[in-house]
């Protein structure tokens, strides 16, 4: 194995661990175990940046999905008008639609209930580009249309340090 | 209380995760257990140009400027975030007026960046060469990946 020598000017390591699931949800347990951990750059400062860690994040292939403009986007068919309900609930303009999840199926045979999943924006509008308008349903009386629709952010791949009255430690710029 | 400061996608129970960790407390045990991946490709390698073009301009060109104690290192066109990332990792600095990388002129950042790059060092003086020098003072090098020149 490659030994690893800090240059003089890092202060601080950059690395991938791979956590792997060691729940017991029966008896209310929640933990994870470190697999494996990857040396992936060295850092000239110990300030916690995401826009750092994105980088050395794109440096290697197993991390490339959290590096810079990725994260977690879902591209799904949503209702462009309302449902009212003759029992007096409804469905709302803007509600994912319960009629359309096929459509998000892959090639694991899976079909996502909150729309298919994409790791950058780009990758989910130009998916989206490829894909038929979504059908109309006659929902009684009324005719449901139907649009799609890209959701999700980079943030929601980064976790920032919390405190204990829950409010986040955000980095600098935010 | 949070668990940090960290990337992650989906599950924050399985999957990768980036995060960062400081030397100064687990400096020597840190780093003897962590898995080296294989280095970034500096360069795409070129293809191979026709007999009769003319000769190409380096991927990376290394200067030693003695007095000013400082190594510099520039680039045809811009290397891949990897390879740029890794530069900055190991102490080196952008300069933006010059439009090139530098560092102090030490042994072991002149070993660095000729094992980085795979070029020859190059010592500019302020004093003009000799005619016959001056064709051949900036040689051709070509960048090649890490696993090729091991």
């Amino acid at each position: 194995m490659q030994t690893l020598t800090a240059p003089s000017s890092a202060q601080a390591v950059i690395i991938a661990e791979l956590h792997s699931n060691d729940c017991d949800y029966q008896s209310d347990y929640f933990n994870s175990k470190v697999c494996r951990r990857v040396f992936l750059g060295w850092s000239t400062h110990t300030r916690d940046l995401f826009a750092e860690m994105r980088k050395a994040a794109a440096t290697w292939a197993e991390t490339a999905h959290l590096g810079p403009g990725c994260g977690t986007f879902y591209a799904r068919v949503i209702l462009r008008t309302d449902l009212p309900h003759s029992n007096g609930g409804a469905m709302w303009k803007g509600q994912s639609s319960p009629w359309h999840t096929e459509l998000y199926g892959d090639d694991t045979g899976n079909f996502p209930r909150d729309g298919r999943v994409f790791t950058t924006r780009a990758a989910a509008e130009a998916w989206v580009a490829t894909q038929p308008a979504p059908e109309s349903v006659w929902n009684g009386d009324v005719l449901a249309e139907f649009g799609w629709e890209v959701t999700g952010e980079e943030r929601n791949i980064e976790h920032p340090r919390e405190v204990l009255d829950g409010a986040r430690v955000l980095p600098a710029g935010r | 209380m949070g668990r940090g400061f960290y990337l992650q996608a989906g599950s924050t129970y399985s999957g990768w995760r980036v995060c960062k960790e400081s030397l100064q407390y687990a400096r020597g045990e840190l780093l003897a257990k962590l898995e080296v991946p294989a280095p970034p490709v500096v360069a795409e390698l070129p293809a191979a140009p026709p007999a009769d073009a003319p000769t190409p301009e380096p991927a990376a060109r290394l200067e030693e400027r003695a007095d000013r104690g400082s190594l510099w290192l520039r680039f045809a066109q811009r290397p891949a975030d990897a390879t740029l990332f890794a530069l900055k990792g190991a102490g080196w600095r952008w300069s933006r007026p010059a439009m090139a990388w530098y560092h102090q002129l030490t042994p072991a950042n002149r070993v660095f960046a000729e094992q980085f790059t795979g070029v020859t060092t190059v010592e500019e003086t302020d004093a003009p060469a000799p005619a016959e020098e001056t064709s051949s003072a900036l040689p051709v090098a070509t960048v090649l990946p890490f696993e090729a020149r091991r």
